[in-house]
């Protein structure tokens, strides 16, 4: 029921802003992208070897731009298969909102994400629902420097094999200095609390509270090429069970055109957690950041037209799956084509 | 007109002091700000004329259009419509005049900036203190700022394009007076060339950077969508997609530049002004339909000539 409820306010938000978007104009956009290839995998799941990925999604968004004023609205379906003989299939729907203003040197932006992940396996299967609320506000100073800050309120539920329910406020703040048109570094602090519940746990605890702080660092590079680079180290410490980690979290993304039809994008996003291994802790309690993977993409393209384009997808990634003690990992390499209606 | 003759002369007290020192380059930057202040004002009044102009000839047509037109009425809007252009002849000369002045500082604040630059780099170099060092690159990185904000994104043509519309060869025939013509026709082709050059280049750049920019975005899609993201990791905070940083001084600037030339072109409407900019970005999109605009208006002028020219 509060799952219901919380997709019904995310729901509600994401129409009323494409109603007012839809008194600006704007713009409608279509996009195809299927994608196959092989994928080979191992793990706590299934050991055995699969082969084949067989993936794609179909986006329809609408934009619209003014001077102050921007915002977008977007729909997207992914499906995904993994593997022929013991296959695993998952399947996305994300909807998104975003809208942002500007009143003289400050800027505010608010976007909404509403995601469904069912999550299906030989011998199981696991949905996740996901709520993301975020307000970004940014002050530009007359000189290179500028202040942001972002709120956020994320809420996971998981159902079918498991239950489990997280819900995290973020809040982070940051000071931002634009060394030129193109580049800019910024260093910002990271705060969280979270709750942590599982319903149907057999023994007591079933919940689990606590908080994390750290600090953040990011460069960016926006010209002929793009570099960005972040870090984020959060210090957790659990209020009802006695364990307590730091978790960080290393970002880069690397992109760049060459010519007038060849791109080159790679993303690599490595997270590394140290937990404390005390006596009463316990696994399925244990707090995971909002972010469960670590991956590395690259991503080959080559436009046919504008509007088509072809691709190759190279990457790996790395699922930890709730409450069972099992991860699920592999790397893939698919070719696709990627259209824009 | 008062108020152009005591600029005028301070553009030429100005020019001649910049190079002396700071002080001098300090009332150059001033002088440069109300000199832009003063082309803005100038332009606004130079766009009401037309406007007052279209809108008296817009009543003319409708009046003319009637079964029974007042023809005293019509003489008067007649005359009241030479008055307007007669002024905005006089305006226009006075903002071309004005602009003239406004490109000669900018180009001479740019020779200034460029000569503390390289000073400051050669001191860099004999300095053992860090902390010393530290500020010249900081000053070195302010006037570096600065002169950006002097680079104009396309120049003004230096020929008188109305010269160039009256100009007819086929009429001419002292031979001397057609070599002259011939010599003005070949001239403002082969700078119409190099500006359509500079702005062909300029409209390449920049949907190389929006090509990047939209690929990057779908790429961020993608990955979003395959993971659980906390807070927004979309590259440059709240940057909107097709949105490039640019400091509001030099956009301006470059928008000025690109507005007089299609102004030289000939080109009424605000073209400059479908441009969004907005919380310090720019974007890219409409500043990459306006070059192609410019290049196109320069493309035609340049066929133009070459048909003056057979």
């Amino acid at each position: 029921m509060k799952i219901f409820s919380q997709s019904r306010i995310s729901g509600w938000l994401v129409w009323s802003l494409l109603f007012s978007a839809g008194a600006a104009a704007g713009e409608f956009d279509l996009k195809l992208s299927p994608e196959a290839g092989y994928f080979g995998r191992a793990g706590d799941v299934d050991t055995r070897r699969d082969f084949g990925l067989i993936t794609g999604f179909v986006t329809a968004g609408y934009r619209f731009r003014q001077t102050r004023q921007h915002g977008q609205i977007q729909i997207r379906f992914r499906p995904e298969q993994y593997g022929v003989h013991a296959a695993t299939t998952v399947v996305n729907i994300n909807g998104n909102a975003e809208y942002s203003r500007q009143w003289n040197t400050t800027q505010w932006g608010l976007s909404l994400q509403q995601r469904r992940m069912n999550f299906y396996r030989p011998g199981g299967r696991l949905f996740a629902d996901i709520t993301q609320v975020a307000l970004n506000g940014q002050w530009q100073d007359a000189g290179p420097w500028s202040t942001e800050i972002q709120l956020a309120y994320f809420a996971r539920h998981l159902s079918g094999d498991t239950r489990h329910a997280l819900t995290t406020p973020v809040a982070v703040f940051r000071a931002r200095y634009r060394k030129n048109e193109n580049s800019s570094f910024s260093f910002g602090f990271y705060t969280e609390s979270f709750k942590l519940s599982v319903p149907h746990r057999p023994a007591t605890p079933r919940v689990n509270r606590g908080w994390g702080i750290g600090p953040e660092l990011n460069f960016e590079y926006r010209g002929s090429q793009i570099v960005s680079f972040s870090y984020l180290a959060v210090f957790r410490k659990s209020d009802n069970i006695d364990d307590k980690g730091h978790e960080h979290r290393v970002s880069l993304l690397l992109g760049r055109t060459f010519g007038d039809r060849y791109s080159l994008f790679l993303f690599a996003d490595y997270t590394f957690r140290q937990l404390s291994d005390h006596k009463n802790a316990v696994r399925d309690l244990y707090y995971y950041s909002s972010n469960n993977e670590s991956r590395f993409y690259l991503k080959f393209g080559y436009d046919l037209t504008k509007s088509l384009e072809a691709f190759m997808k190279a990457g790996y990634v790395r699922y930890e799956l709730y409450g069972d003690n099992s991860d699920f990992f592999g790397s893939h390499v698919t070719l696709g084509i990627s259209a824009e209606l | 007109m008062k108020t152009w003759r005591s600029t005028f002369f301070w553009i030429i007290v100005i020019a001649w002091t910049i190079p002396a020192g700071a002080q001098d380059l300090e009332k150059a930057e001033r002088f440069g700000l109300e000199l832009e202040r003063v082309v803005d004002q100038e332009r606004y009044s130079l766009d009401s004329l037309s406007v007052l102009l279209e809108s008296n000839a817009r009543r003319i047509e409708a009046e003319k259009r009637k079964t029974n037109p007042d023809r005293s009425l019509l003489m008067q809007w007649m005359s009241d419509g030479v008055v307007l252009a007669q002024k905005i002849r006089d305006q226009q000369n006075r903002v071309d005049r004005i602009e003239q002045e406004w490109v000669i500082l900018q180009k001479q604040l740019h020779q200034a900036y460029t000569a503390r630059i390289d000073s400051l780099s050669r001191m860099t170099t004999q300095l053992a203190s860090k902390e010393k060092i530290n500020e010249i690159e900081k000053q070195i990185w302010e006037f570096s700022q600065k002169r950006i904000l002097c680079s104009p994104a396309v120049r003004r043509l230096s020929f008188d394009t109305r010269v160039i519309n009256s100009i007819s060869l086929s009429g001419q025939t002292d031979s001397l007076e057609r070599a002259i013509l011939l010599d003005y026709l070949e001239k403002a082709q082969t700078e119409v060339a190099a500006r359509l050059g500079e702005v062909r280049q300029k409209r390449r750049e920049y949907a190389s950077v929006l090509r990047l920019q939209e690929k990057l975005e779908n790429f961020v899609e993608e990955i979003s969508e395959q993971g659980y993201l906390p807070i927004s990791r979309r590259p440059g905070g709240t940057l909107p997609p097709g949105f490039v940083y640019v400091d509001e001084r030099y956009w301006s600037n470059q928008m000025r530049s690109l507005s007089n030339l299609l102004q030289q072109l000939n080109i009424r409407g605000n073209l400059v002004g479908r441009v969004v900019f907005s919380g310090g970005a720019a974007s890219v999109e409409e500043y990459l339909e306006l070059l192609a605009e410019t290049e196109k208006q320069l493309a035609d002028y340049q066929k133009f000539i070459r048909n003056k020219l057979q």
